[in-house]
């Protein structure tokens, strides 16, 4: 009898570890949930207004805020409505270099549905400017290959040999760019629209992502 | 009925337990994170994964893990974490910022053995991911005062290098544990230096690879090069600056005061001149090393592709074979190297910072007898000083061509697979005449400044973009005496 309970008890165990199994979240995504966070205690707008908004008036007031943002920053009015113009305007304002290629991602779907990440990093080690990796279907986690079409060659032939496993079916890429003052702009792309602009001086950094603004000052 | 529950039980207890590389136990908080530095200090060594054996003869269950510089600064955090059942999170390099973080939650090695095998498996795995480019994603910038054991150290990607520190000296020098790409033939040893990286080298701007003439300053408020610190998995995602503790100091003070401004924060006792210049040359000496390593690495290169290519063997065979075919425009000659495995192979960076070094070695030698005297010096350093110097009173430039390169010193000498014996001032004497060479189509005689010979092809095949230079070692002593004006010694 003491047995059978032990045993019954030993059995309940392992159904709560199951479901617990079951019920946790996964670290992934509780590292992800902290992409929401609100950023006020560094003074800036609601970080989390999603570009899926299809609210006119909330897309209004993120515009409002991004552009209340650039004035904390840039100390006067500007009339931006998207990256691409906010661009424009930065570029007008000073002269800064050509931008350099920092990183390039290419979504590949191969002949037989599998999906390939081509990664370009022109100013990475040798061994690492194109790098190849599948994505794993059931993680959906990169791995690595190694042998693909020219991969002993030198680096653009690699790229033209790695982007012949697939269709190209997307796009991601960051630039950098100097200005005389040493201020650096950094641009995000997906399919050649900026998803991301990141502007670093001496005296501030601001950042424009998810249709949202950050002005940061700096004190030292 | 039982039997039936029971053996379901164990099997759902054993998903469970399996699911992970290791299961986590204990999370990271400021008493781990001060395990983790204490951990480095006692257990980091260069023969980490080189022993069979450990100090006390058991098994050393990290032997043969071989690794790069990036693959280095992964593993000690990932060790410790599966040693002490913490978590390891870093960003997914090709994920995009929306992407799942990478853990050691991830189940794909279920069927690797629990422990070290799957560990080993999880970081051949990590390997194939990581690299220079994407350690700032996973770390911040930290300030002078939170550099210790387990920060590191990133240059900009012309560079493409990093470090970790795992100790920091009474006199603030930090013990910095790195490897280099070159690192087959040389075991599984990785190496170490004790002297602060050059923070022109750390900080050298980026060039445009589609117009050389135009670079990018990278040594500025937010850059991603220089002293970094693992981020707290909750801070994976957000944006550097948001990580608490960050800081941009070291990114304003200006290059020439970086190295300075790190010695002085950390330093508890101020090191001596003496003290200065030796460890110079130990460092000099590690770099020595490290060149004979990388120079029998394009020895065994070479003599395995010609064996190969001997032996008719096919691309499916070898592959020495498959990476020479694999070139469209592989050289005519096949004893010739491809522009991909050259420029894996030559030593032009290298090169030059060790003559960096050893011009900074002498740099403070020289200031040291101007301010100090020579009673500043050890008797038996100061006949090492004198092997490597002769002529300190003269210019770099003009002591390398007084220099007969007659120096006897037994101070770091080694053996150079078919070539000989060879000390540290005597190739000093042939790298400040210009005697050496980076191209690894020569011969590794050529390559450390002995007479030509037939195996060498340095001039039949090409050498892509390597230039042969010339150094002005006037121009490069300035600039050292540049630093050594500034440095802690002469404050």
């Amino acid at each position: 009898m003491k047995k059978n309970n032990i045993f019954l008890l030993l059995c309940a165990l392992v159904a709560i570890i199951a479901v617990m199994a079951v019920l946790l979240p996964k670290k992934e995504v509780a590292v992800d949930k902290l992409k929401s966070i609100q950023v006020t205690k560094l003074g800036a707008i609601s970080a989390d207004i999603s570009p899926a908004a299809n609210s006119k008036e909330v897309a209004v007031t993120a515009v409002a805020k991004a552009q209340d943002e650039f004035k904390k920053c840039f100390k006067k009015e500007s009339h931006f409505d998207n990256l691409e113009n906010l661009k424009n305007l930065l570029l007008e304002q000073k002269d800064y270099s050509a931008p350099i290629l920092n990183e390039e991602n290419y979504e590949l779907v191969t002949a037989d549905n599998a999906n390939l990440i081509v990664q370009h990093i022109p100013q990475e080690e040798n061994k690492n400017q194109v790098r190849v990796f599948s994505i794993n279907p059931t993680d959906g986690m990169p791995d690595r290959i190694k042998d693909f079409p020219y991969s002993g060659g030198d680096v653009s032939l690699r790229l033209k040999g790695a982007l012949t496993l697939g269709t190209i079916k997307g796009k991601t890429s960051s630039t950098i760019q100097n200005a005389y003052d040493g201020s650096m702009l950094s641009l995000e792309n997906r399919d050649d629209k900026i998803i991301r602009l990141h502007l670093i001086t001496n005296n501030f950094d601001f950042e424009c992502k998810n249709q949202s603004c950050i002005c940061l000052t700096k004190e030292y | 009925m039982k039997k039936i529950i029971a053996i379901l039980a164990v099997s759902m207890l054993a998903q469970f337990a399996h699911s992970a590389v290791w299961v986590d136990e204990n999370q990271w908080d400021a008493s781990w994170e001060n395990k983790y530095h204490e951990w480095l200090k006692v257990t980091a060594n260069t023969k980490m994964f080189a022993n069979e054996k450990k100090a006390n003869g058991e098994p050393n269950p990290y032997y043969g893990i071989r690794v790069d510089c990036a693959d280095l600064v992964y593993s000690f955090r990932i060790i410790f974490s599966f040693e002490n059942k913490l978590p390891f999170a870093m960003n997914n390099p090709v994920g995009g910022s929306k992407s799942p973080a990478i853990t050691n939650q991830v189940a794909r090695y279920d069927k690797v053995s629990q422990g070290v095998p799957r560990l080993k498996t999880f970081l051949t795995w990590i390997y194939d991911l990581v690299s220079t480019h994407g350690l700032p994603r996973d770390t911040y910038s930290v300030g002078f005062k939170d550099v210790g054991p387990g920060t590191m150290i990133v240059t900009t990607k012309k560079n493409h290098h990093s470090w970790t520190i795992t100790n920091i000296s009474k006199t603030g020098n930090p013990t910095l544990f790195f490897n280099s790409t070159n690192a087959r033939t040389a075991g599984f040893d990785v190496q170490s230096r004790q002297s602060w990286p050059n923070p022109f080298w750390v900080f050298e701007p980026e060039v445009d690879e589609a117009d050389p003439t135009k670079n990018i300053n990278i040594y500025l408020p937010g850059s991603y090069a220089g002293f970094r610190y693992w981020r707290p998995v909750e801070f994976l995602k957000t944006n550097e600056n948001e990580v608490p503790g960050y800081s941009e100091e070291q990114h304003t003070v200006g290059l020439g005061k970086w190295k300075t401004m790190a010695q002085n924060s950390l330093a508890k006792v101020k090191e001596n001149i003496d003290q200065v210049v030796i460890r110079l040359l130990n460092d000099a000496c590690s770099d020595f090393k490290q060149r004979v390593d990388a120079v029998q690495e394009a020895e065994a290169y070479k003599s395995e592709m010609a064996a190969d290519f001997a032996a008719g063997k096919s691309a499916a065979e070898s592959s020495y074979v498959q990476d020479y075919m694999s070139d469209t425009e592989h050289p005519s000659d096949k004893r010739c190297l491809t522009a991909k495995t050259f420029d894996l192979l030559s030593t032009p960076s290298r090169d030059k910072r060790f003559i960096d070094a050893l011009v900074l070695a002498r740099a403070y030698y020289s200031f040291g007898l101007s301010k100090f005297g020579a009673k500043a010096f050890s008797p038996t350093n100061t006949a090492i000083y004198k092997a490597f110097f002769p002529n300190i009173e003269l210019s770099a430039g003009d002591e390398a061509t007084k220099d007969n390169g007659e120096a006897k010193s037994d101070f770091c000498s080694y053996k150079i697979q078919s070539v000989g014996t060879l000390n540290l001032a005597r190739y000093k004497h042939r790298v400040f005449s210009g005697r050496f060479s980076s191209n690894p189509n020569d011969s590794a005689n050529v390559r450390f400044g002995y007479p030509k010979t037939e195996k060498d092809l340095g001039e039949v095949c090409p050498a892509f973009d390597l230039v042969k230079k010339s150094y002005d070692l006037n121009q490069i002593e300035q600039e050292m005496m540049r630093e050594v004006s500034t440095s802690p010694i002469a404050q």
